[in-house]
């Protein structure tokens, strides 16, 4: 190991905190009793900010995951008896409806947010305020989307908070645990109003200040934020679930994918992120490292554009998703390390979850009949994509290619350079990724293809029957559980027979680790070091 | 050298950095979308059109393009997209760690290359001239982002001696350094060479060996200032290159400079960013030719007459 003039070199760092503490006279008896290591984590790409509402992309929230804590955590390492999403107590301690309209949460007593100041309703209040998050003229857009069902957010006490909603929102618990809903620290934000000051002028500036000055109530707390090399986070010891395991986070950029495979090897860091298949072989060759990969929650599929005047054909559809050798492709591209969910729809969703189905199959000989009967006439058809903006989005196209010129349909892989591009009129198949953020099918299917979404509003790609859209309402509003999965079976027949589009497979992500490193990944992007979640081997 | 031969390389400059703008922000505007990078594929049309108004990227092309360079005028930037700050504030943050790795590999490349090239041209056709020329192939051939993984290989994954990505300290600056600066020594190497060769055959050559002088005064003080020229334009040249060749090197080695600042700026379509950091390559490239120019004169005095006589 190279003799290193950072801390990692032992013997100088000892006696540097020697001369130091002779010079000074005194040791802090808490730096010396705090002898937890440091973890450096080599990840391809730094948050673009630690804003939780404005950054939702997997390069943010891998990050601030561990700043900021949600009223209701999502414990994705012991998921319910039959495979859903297990609900746990984060910064509330219950919750109820206690009219089908009004969801009571109890808050934790306790916490300290990392400004010093106690957690209590006010930080709930400021996180969940209409101007800030879901009114019509809330600034941020983005919590429209996920909590445009809220009427009213008032505090009942210190610690108790209701929120009202216009109708009864079945997964009001879910978007408590999911993006967005990430809970910031009234002083901190709230130090930016100005009285007579027009509220997205005001908060426009304290976004702009605490998008690299955050302030949460999680694990570890913002240190330092260097462009394109670090972001660094300290332990915070007053966290509720108990003192984390590392001193210090450092997340640092190397977008290399060689570099973060041969600093883990060199020593210079404890976890990469990002790990291709092709790098996954000779990862096993290090003995002190451990590979750990994981389906995620976010389905490639495969778009049609049923207005097309070739792709409007139902029976050419139906006959190209069934000609896709899902399992070949999984193979060729993940290692066998994935699956194709069985419609759009994952085990997550738990009593939602419709385990039988058959979803979306490949029968070649099928695939034959329904393109023999069709009216396609050998037309070239386009495939637009952008390349490499899904990892082997370019390699899937050109297997599927080939299985669907076996099929004897006659495809074009054209490349653009963006989602604009791709959707310009002549579009007729695109690859696109469908991710569950919450687990449900309103967190899901509808906001990606119901009928309020930017695909049949905006871009009209699909339009769904008028069945389909009562359905929809019938999963918004219901609290009925079977009466919200029968619609979504229902759902399913409907769009997997309309085939807007078909499904290729849940995409993986792989992470390496040194071997000491207790730490699982979750099938989101989260990194979780919760005390729960990572603890470090020190033998 | 007069006034005016200097004003006319400056009005040349000034339209050759209105030019990198105006293709810059074409090229930019064209080639995708910001907001796309921003709020990823599957943002509701609301989002999009949030951050449009706030960009100012739902005005009509040609007031943005008359916008920008009023402000650039004014020596306003303008606001990185992604970081909310002023882009002129990131390229300084990011400009000492790429003056830190170019000067160090240049000044290490520019000894070496110019050592070696001697040393080849006095050992013409013999073996220590085919190894230094083969090195000189080797160096300015061998892509950067190849070189440097090879290198990480070897001396951080199998030998584990260097560290291999970031810039914490001393010890991670020796392999972008090499890697960069080996490209820079094959290229001064192979250039010096030639020029060297072609003033020793020269007639003053021959007297001063006549006078029976040293080889070293020779060589230091009749050979070298006379092959400067063909020198000092290659180095001027391959001083502009610096952040082009850092591009590759500072991505591979995580190394957080200018390189690594545009990398992400094109790829976010980080307008003021990227623009900023075009026109700061295009005033180095501009100022550095200006002073290979101001250079040339005081080498040969020959430049100053024949420049003087032109203007």
């Amino acid at each position: 190991m190279y003799s290193d003039f950072s801390s990692k070199k032992p013997v100088r760092s000892l006696l540097t905190a020697l001369a130091l503490s002779v010079a000074f006279g005194c040791v802090s008896h808490t730096a010396l009793a705090d002898d937890r290591p440091s973890i450096t984590i080599a990840v391809n790409e730094l948050a673009r900010s630690l804003d939780p509402v404005a950054q939702t992309g997997n390069v943010d929230v891998r990050i601030y995951y561990s700043i900021f804590d949600t009223l209701i955590r999502r414990d994705f390492s012991h998921p319910t008896a039959d495979g859903g999403a297990n609900l746990v107590s984060g910064l509330a301690e219950s919750w109820s409806w206690t009219t089908p309209k009004t969801f009571d949460v109890k808050l934790r007593k306790g916490v300290v947010c990392h400004d010093g100041k106690p957690f209590n309703a006010d930080d709930v209040l400021a996180t969940f305020s209409a101007e800030r998050l879901w009114g019509p003229e809330s600034y941020y857009p983005e919590g429209r989307v996920y909590f445009g069902t809220l009427e009213k957010v008032e505090k009942l006490d210190d610690y108790t908070v209701r929120f009202t909603t216009s109708e009864h929102d079945a997964v009001m618990q879910h978007r408590l645990s999911s993006y967005t809903a990430f809970v910031i620290c009234d002083e901190a934000w709230n130090a930016f109003k100005k009285p007579g000051v027009d509220h997205k002028v005001w908060m426009d500036e304290a976004a702009k200040n605490l998008r690299w000055n955050p302030v949460g109530t999680g694990p570890y707390k913002f240190v330092d934020y260097q462009k394109n090399d670090r972001i660094k986070l300290m332990a915070f010891d007053q966290y509720y679930e108990g003192k984390p395991a590392a001193a210090a986070l450092t997340f640092k950029s190397v977008p290399e994918v060689a570099a973060r495979v041969a600093g883990l090897v060199a020593g210079d860091f404890d976890i990469s992120v990002e790990i291709p298949p092709d790098q996954w072989d000779s990862i096993a060759k290090y003995k002190d490292l451990v590979l750990k990969t994981v389906p995620l929650e976010n389905s490639h599929i495969l778009a049609f554009n049923p207005n097309d005047p070739v792709l409007a054909d139902k029976k050419l559809r139906h006959a190209l998703s069934l000609a896709i050798d899902r399992k070949a492709l999984i193979d060729a591209l993940w290692k066998g390390k994935t699956y194709t969910p069985n419609g759009h729809q994952l085990p997550s969703f738990g009593n939602m979850y419709i385990k039988d189905r058959a979803g979306y199959a490949h029968d070649m000989a099928k695939a034959k009949k329904l393109l023999a009967e069709s009216s396609y006439k050998g037309q070239e058809i386009s495939y637009r994509l952008i390349p490499n903006y899904y990892l082997y989005n370019v390699e899937a196209a050109q297997i599927i290619q080939e299985m669907w010129r076996e099929l004897g349909v006659n495809i074009r892989i054209d490349f653009v350079e963006s989602f604009k591009e791709v959707r310009k009129p002549g579009v007729q198949i695109f690859p696109w990724s469908n991710t569950y953020r919450i687990p449900d099918p309103t967190g899901a299917l509808l906001v990606l293809w119901g009928p309020d979404s930017e695909t049949q509003v905006g871009h009209k790609l699909y339009k769904s029957s008028d069945e389909f859209n009562a359905l929809s309402k019938v999963l918004y509003v219901s609290a009925d559980e079977t009466e919200r999965r029968n619609a979504f079976a229902k759902m399913l027949d409907i769009f997997e027979d309309d085939m807007p589009m078909t499904m290729l497979y849940n995409p993986v992500t792989a992470y390496v680790t040194k071997k000491n490193i207790r730490w699982e990944p979750y099938s989101q992007y989260y990194m979780d070091f919760r005390p729960s979640n990572f603890s470090i081997d020190r033998k | 050298m007069q006034a005016s031969y200097f004003a006319k390389k400056i009005i040349r400059s000034v339209l050759t950095i209105w030019l990198v703008v105006t293709f810059t922000f074409a090229a930019l505007h064209m080639s995708g979308d910001p907001i796309e990078a921003l709020v990823g594929d599957q943002a509701p049309a609301a989002v999009v059109a949030h951050y449009r108004e706030k960009f100012g990227l739902d005005r009509p092309l040609w007031e943005q393009y008359v916008s920008y360079l009023h402000s650039i005028a004014l020596g306003d930037f303008g606001l990185s997209m992604s970081d909310q700050k002023p882009a002129t504030t990131l390229i300084a943050e990011a400009l000492p760690n790429t003056l830190r790795l170019g000067l160090v590999s240049f000044i290490g490349g520019l000894t070496g290359g110019v050592v070696l090239g001697i040393v080849a041209a006095l050992n013409r056709n013999r073996p220590v001239d085919r190894f230094v020329m083969s090195f000189a192939v080797f160096g300015f051939s061998m892509p950067n982002f190849f070189l440097g993984i090879l290198l990480m290989l070897l001396f951080a994954l199998h030998l584990r001696v260097l560290p291999s990505a970031g810039a914490d300290t001393g010890w991670h600056l020796i392999l972008p350094a090499i890697t960069l600066g080996t490209h820079f020594a094959g290229t001064f190497a192979r250039f010096t060479r030639s020029a060297m060769l072609e003033v020793m055959n020269k007639q003053y050559m021959t007297a001063a060996r006549a006078k029976g002088a040293p080889q070293a005064r020779r060589v230091f003080w009749h050979a070298l200032p006379n092959a400067a020229i063909p020198i000092l334009t290659i180095v001027g040249l391959k001083l502009g290159d610096l952040v082009a060749g850092s591009i590759v090197v500072e991505s591979v080695f995580a190394w957080p400079g200018i390189g690594r600042l545009l990398v992400g700026a094109v790829t976010s379509r980080d307008f003021a960013l990227v623009q900023a950091i075009l026109i700061m390559v295009a005033i180095t490239m501009m100022l550095t030719n200006l002073a290979v120019d101001f250079i040339y004169t005081i080498v040969d005095p020959r430049m100053r007459t024949s420049e003087g006589a032109r203007a």
